[in-house]
């Protein structure tokens, strides 16, 4: 049976034109990196040529970027350091919020709110006393600091989360377990790890976007430019003073977009699921 | 029948390859590295020393200094690394190294910033006393910026002034000239925003080019924040308040009025797309034009600042070198900082830089570097005529005054009545009850 006009109609309006209109919204500002990276420099400042396309793309600004600054290593240090906080903030989250979701014990909602109000603590005021703290354990300049001192936001941020969700699955199926004779850690690992895994996905995923994108720590604790991350050595050697070199820094903030970017598209439909676990199960 | 492409590649294939590649990065990442060859020690002497910089637009001024910076090193057996960081976050790092005790021996940082970290840095009086003996003396703005309480804090290293920069077509062509008044500046501005293209200005919130030209604004017109003891406020005034419907007149009349969101950067950037025919700024501009725009430079030009019924005033960027109390190595901070003032090092990082940056000494003002270009030399002629003040003026430039600059209290003076959020005078009691605030803090 051919669709009536008027529920084409419809279904353009209702899912078409919001669908693209995310989407324009969504993807501008990688198309104006992408746009801006390639630009000569003589067409970033030409203010009469149309700023949306490009009418002479070159790759200079990628060279400058890879043969005048450090931005490989760079890449390679906020990759190392994102995965391994990633990867420790997820091994100290899980138990944590499992525990908090599921046992009883004197103090334990005091814990959760104590977890909370400690992932509000912002990082302009922690990054003074960690500093104290890095030299002492001689980590100054090394990426270590940053792979210690990300989960000190990564891990409330992460118990918390996962503190819902695992509220959100039901109890009867690790008690069903435990039962049936398996110990709690069997429960933990074979019931309820598989069922929050949407969850887990979803803070490993945002674990690694903030790790990803943190600034003042890796401005703070690392001084050799060997040692830096995107964020702080983009902006280290791609604003000199009042000159900003627009199309290395948007050629350096679309490759540095890119691992985020891949990660989410794999994962999006568990992260989705786990973002909206409390909202749709009781 | 299924789609074939669908075969070639599937997500955890790709994740799989993509988590072998990664763990190889890791692994590689985490080898240990070859550890760093270490200058052995001579008796007295330090092994290391960290200096933290800020980058040049120049980069090939960051390398010299580093090699300059190495040399020396190398002669002294002193291991030298120079941190290149953005304007912008030094504050946050001076924080840290202080709270943690350890990090930078040397810094660079601006204005009185001496003033704010006195107690963490150390005494170098003997060494500015003996470069200025051997420099020909020293510029009051830099005195008056690192010499705190009697005793030099810190040693001055450049001094980084503004000046207008023009378009001397756009001038010809809007049949204008050179002002040498704030007044005929407004009548100049008028006629060139007729033309076309106005006088960019900004008036946001940024670093340098905001305060560089309402505070020398505010004094030509007679305004001042407090009096020379440094602690009354006395901006509530009927200068301040003329200082404030001039400024007024100026943004309707001749400036291009998307200033108020502009920061250090816009006013480069509308220069350089021809958009505007004037702006107050240091040798960047002109500098990028002659590397990337030459028609641009070939029709540029600069002019100092005029002068106002209170006489003429500027705000340059001062430059200082502090060598932090915790430092274990202050005698070689104090060497390599004297070896790199030298006229025979210093002289060749002028050189460079376009003398966007110059030394606060006297002696700079027949650095061979002003015959390489005439269009440069307003940027020393501002220097040399002694109009260059600090916030906090006629007062010393204490903290409260660094802080009232950080808080851009007199910039939003005049943006809040430029923005028409409040009437010039209501203007004036804001800032007035702003400084208060401030400056009656014990």
């Amino acid at each position: 049976m051919t669709p009536r006009p008027v529920a084409i109609l419809d279904r353009f309006i209702s899912i078409y034109v919001p669908v693209v209109i995310t989407l324009v919204l969504l993807l501008f500002p990688f198309y104006w990196m992408a746009v801006t990276s390639v630009k000569p420099n003589a067409e970033l400042f030409d203010v009469k040529a149309n700023p949306f396309i490009v009418l002479r793309p070159t790759l200079e600004h990628y060279r400058y970027l890879f043969e005048r600054t450090l931005f490989a290593n760079w890449l390679l240090n906020t990759t190392v350091v994102a995965a391994l906080s990633t990867a420790i903030s997820l091994v100290l989250s899980v138990p944590a919020g499992y525990a908090l979701a599921r046992f009883r014990f004197p103090g334990g909602t005091l814990l959760g709110w104590g977890i909370f109000v400690t992932y509000l603590v912002p990082q302009t005021l922690l990054f003074l006393p960690l500093t104290q703290v890095i030299n002492w354990l001689g980590l100054a300049n090394t990426i270590w600091s940053l792979v210690l001192t990300y989960p000190t936001f990564l891990v409330p941020f992460g118990s918390w989360l996962l503190i819902g969700y695992f509220r959100s699955i039901p109890k009867d199926l690790e008690e069903s377990a435990l039962v049936d004779g398996a110990t709690r850690l069997q429960a933990l690992v074979r019931i309820a790890l598989p069922l929050a895994l949407p969850g887990i996905l979803s803070v490993g995923i945002f674990s690694f976007t903030l790790s990803w994108n943190e600034f003042i720590y890796a401005l703070v604790f690392i001084s050799d430019p060997v040692n830096k991350t995107v964020p702080v050595g983009v902006t280290s050697e791609l604003i000199r003073g009042d000159v900003f070199f627009w199309g290395s820094l948007m050629a350096g903030a679309l490759l540095g977009s890119v691992p985020v970017a891949l990660i989410y598209s794999f994962f999006v439909e568990y992260f989705v699921a786990g973002l909206t676990a409390g909202a749709v199960k009781g | 029948m299924g789609k074939p492409w669908r075969k070639v590649i599937t997500r955890r294939e790709f994740l799989g390859s993509a988590l072998a590649v990664g763990a190889g990065a890791v692994a590689a990442a985490c080898a240990p590295s070859q550890p760093a060859q270490q200058a052995p020690a001579v008796q007295g002497r330090p092994t290391q020393l960290l200096v933290l910089w800020q980058s040049s637009f120049v980069q090939e001024q960051d390398k010299l200094l580093d090699q300059m910076a190495q040399d020396w090193g190398k002669k002294n057996n002193v291991e030298v690394r120079v941190e290149h960081i953005a304007y912008n976050d030094t504050p946050a790092r001076i924080a840290a190294a202080i709270q943690a005790g350890s990090g930078p021996d040397v810094i660079r940082w601006t204005q009185g910033w001496a003033w704010i970290y006195e107690n963490s840095l150390v005494d170098v009086s003997k060494e500015v006393e003996d470069l200025i003996k051997r420099l020909g003396g020293i510029y009051p703005d830099a005195e008056a910026y690192n010499k705190v309480g009697g005793v030099w804090r810190a040693v001055p290293w450049s001094v980084n002034p503004g000046v207008f920069v023009y378009r001397t077509d756009y001038f010809q062509e809007a049949r204008v000239q050179v002002p040498t008044t704030w007044d005929e500046f407004i009548q100049v501005g008028k006629k060139l925003k007729a033309y076309g293209k106005p006088i960019g200005q900004a008036l946001g919130h940024s670093y340098g080019d905001p305060p560089g030209f309402w505070y020398p604004w505010l004094w030509a017109w007679g305004g001042k924040e407090v009096l020379e003891d440094g602690k009354t406020v006395a901006l509530e005034s009927d200068a301040t308040l003329l200082a404030v419907e001039k400024a007024v007149e100026l943004f309707y009349g001749a400036l291009d009025e998307s200033g108020l969101s502009w920061d250090d950067t816009s006013n480069n950037r509308a220069y350089l797309a021809e958009q505007i025919s004037c702006t107050l700024n240091g040798a960047s501009i002109y500098f990028v034009a002659k590397r990337d725009f030459p028609k641009v430079a070939q029709v540029s030009d600069h002019f100092v600042h005029p002068r106002g019924p209170a006489g003429q005033f500027s705000l340059h960027a001062l430059f200082s070198l502090g060598i932090m109390s915790y430092s274990k190595n202050v005698q070689a901070a104090k060497d390599l900082i004297m070896y790199l003032m030298d006229p025979q090092q210093y002289s060749k990082w002028v050189d460079v830089g376009l003398a966007y940056e110059f030394a606060p000494f006297k002696y700079s003002e027949n650095d061979p570097v002003w015959n390489k270009d005439p269009k440069i030399k307003a940027f020393r002629d501002i220097v040399v005529n002694g109009s260059g003040r600090w916030p906090g003026w006629p007062g010393p430039p204490t903290a409260k005054a660094a802080q009232v600059r950080e808080a851009y209290i007199i910039v939003d003076l005049f943006a809040k009545a430029c923005s028409r959020e409040f009437k010039p005078a209501d203007a004036v009691k804001w800032a007035a009850g702003q400084l208060r605030q401030i400056y009656g803090r014990s």
